[in-house]
């Protein structure tokens, strides 16, 4: 496919830093500050440029992976929640960013009816759960969007690729 | 399209019962949800803005000449334009703060302006004339403040969007650290029940009630504006309410103190005014303190200190606040606000912010995209935090 998504990305960067940046009416801070901000999504977009899918369906299996070892423990509305995340989890649909909208949201309202009756002991469990997915959600989503200048702790971060092969290996094993 | 981006009156209602806060919050959040399904935002002619100005200043200040508009960046959340008010051959610069159709945070105009005037000659704060508090006037809320000289940042400082990163030299930490944390102080000392402020709750101390009108708050705008379900949100508000520390001493809470959001003079070092006072409530000293302390806010340095808001070293903050104040610092709220902090700052970047973008409501949607980024520090911060105080049991 020519031209590629990142030489076409590359010539947009050129583009406002050479020739529309210069030419914004200095006082104007708001079209400079913007102009600004579409470099550094430029720059957010090269780094993540065919990776999408890839990185929404390793997010979904890590995911489905954590769902796979809940094991509620209640009344019926924890019942319920556990058999729809279940039902969320199992119909895959093999659109990562979708399954994954599926699976939160399916998890999440396990966690709101574990809050209506489940036994204490699965609510701690499942808190756990929660708080171990939020990390490495949160990990690989610092990895993701790394270039953004944001994090206070950047350097401890793997890159993209290599965020993505170490994942790879951690859901299938390869 | 989710049922969030057109809401049915009938959901709004829903939402407004299962969250009950302070009016003003309600107001202006059923505002934003029933315009939501509105058109986005275009960008006004710079003179449909000069004519609105124009009309509003004949009614204000009749005489008077406007002239020099110009549209303001910095900032994330509202439009803000400069211009010049002449009168008996005096010139004077103002601000018009005007609300896009949404934005990073959904507040209400009037409790801006009342803080604002409230806080007139404790803090420096700029001189807020006029409100346009439900958009008679401007077409959408808007106040109008005296414009103030001053710089967010250092001239060529390294830093990220509105504020956050910012560098400053270890000569400027020296000198702004310590005021930065005195006008703290002040504005927790005030009297704020002197003041005219009948657009704020006023929580009853020794009760945990301000607290859960804050979580209802903040939780009725996830419920209205989060894209996708997160997990771990879900759970962090279950934990705040169960967790509810009662409010000893009420003192206003101004809700975005850092770096940013004051103006300081570039020769002197003289912090010249305090800005962004949307997001103020009455509430605990605690909840300012621990949004200060934020971990994205600042830096740790080599020998692993963190540096607040990159201005103050944290122990020397809190030293200093504690004697500036005299209230004493409860290390247990501490860290439950210091939950409550990291899950609101989601709130507004993976909700509000996401949102915002969705409906092409705002003239900083290039800005807000940018942004939601942040949102991965503040999880990673609150299940760090939550991490923590379940070992302790909590």
């Amino acid at each position: 496919m020519i031209p590629g998504i990142e030489l076409r990305l590359d010539s947009m960067r050129r583009a406002v830093a050479e020739v529309i940046l210069p030419a914004i009416d200095p006082t104007n801070s708001l079209a400079v500050e913007q102009a600004m901000l579409l470099l550094g999504h430029i720059g957010l977009l090269v780094d993540q440029a065919g990776k999408a899918d890839v990185y929404a369906r390793l997010c979904f299996a890590d995911l489905a992976k954590m769902a796979s070892g809940i094991k509620a423990n209640g009344g019926p509305v924890t019942q319920a929640a556990a058999v729809a995340l279940s039902t969320a989890i199992g119909a895959s649909t093999g659109m990562g960013d979708a399954d994954y909208r599926s699976g939160t949201r399916a998890l999440e309202t396990l966690i709101r009816a574990a809050d209506v009756d489940a036994e204490a002991s699965f609510r701690l469990a499942l808190r756990k759960q929660v708080l171990a997915f939020g990390k490495r959600q949160a990990t690989r989503d610092r990895s993701w969007f790394a270039a953004s200048g944001f994090d206070p702790d950047a350097a401890s971060l793997p890159s993209i690729k290599t965020m993505l092969r170490a994942e790879r290996e951690a859901v299938h094993g390869s | 399209m989710d049922h969030k981006q057109a809401p049915s009156e009938a959901w709004i209602e829903s939402v407004r019962a299962r969250f009950p806060t302070e009016p003003t919050v309600d107001a202006a959040l059923t505002r934003k949800l029933r315009h939501r399904g509105g058109p986005p935002y275009v960008p006004s002619p710079l003179s449909d803005i000069e004519e609105r100005i124009r009309r509003f200043i004949e009614r204000e200040a009749p005489g008077s000449v406007v002239s020099g508009v110009t549209p303001l960046g910095g900032g994330a959340s509202k439009e803000q334009y400069r211009f010049e008010l002449a009168d008996k051959g005096k010139s004077s610069t103002y601000v018009l703060r005007r609300e896009p159709p949404e934005s990073i945070v959904e507040t209400h105009r009037l409790r801006e302006f009342q803080m604002m005037r409230a806080m007139q000659g404790v803090v420096p704060v700029p001189e807020v004339p006029w409100v346009d508090a439900e958009g008679q006037w401007f077409g959408r809320p808007a106040l109008i403040s005296r414009f103030v000289t001053g710089v967010a940042k250092p001239v060529a400082a390294n830093s990220n969007v509105t504020g956050l990163g910012t560098e400053f030299s270890a000569e400027l930490c020296a000198k702004l650290g310590p005021q930065f944390v005195d006008i703290l102080a002040r504005i927790h000392l005030f009297d704020w029940r002197t003041a005219k402020l009948d657009a704020f709750y006023h929580p009853p101390e020794g009760s945990t009630d301000g607290v859960h009108s804050i979580i209802n708050w903040w939780d009725r705008v996830w419920e209205e504006d989060s894209p996708e379900a997160i997990p771990l949100m879900r759970f962090t508000a279950q934990w705040l309410r169960v967790n509810a520390p009662t409010i000893e001493r009420a003192t206003v809470v101004h809700l975005d103190y850092r770096a940013g959001n004051f103006l300081f003079d570039p020769d002197t070092a003289e912090i010249g005014t305090i800005l962004d006072w949307e997001l103020c409530h009455i509430g605990d000293y605690h909840e300012d303190l621990a949004w200060t302390m934020q971990e994205g806010y600042g830096h740790y340095d080599d020998a692993g200190r963190f540096h607040v808001c990159s201005l103050i070293e944290q122990t020397e903050f809190l030293r200093r606040y504690q004697e500036k104040t005299g209230f004493e610092i409860d290390p247990r709220k501490l860290a439950y606000y210091s939950i409550m902090s990291a899950w609101k700052s989601t709130i507004m970047v993976l909700a509000t912010a996401v949102r915002c973008i969705m409906g092409g409501k705002s003239h900083q949607d290039v800005l807000l995209s940018w942004i939601i980024s942040f949102g991965n520090i503040t999880i990673n911060t609150l299940e760090k935090l939550l991490r923590k105080e379940m070992q302790h049991g909590a």
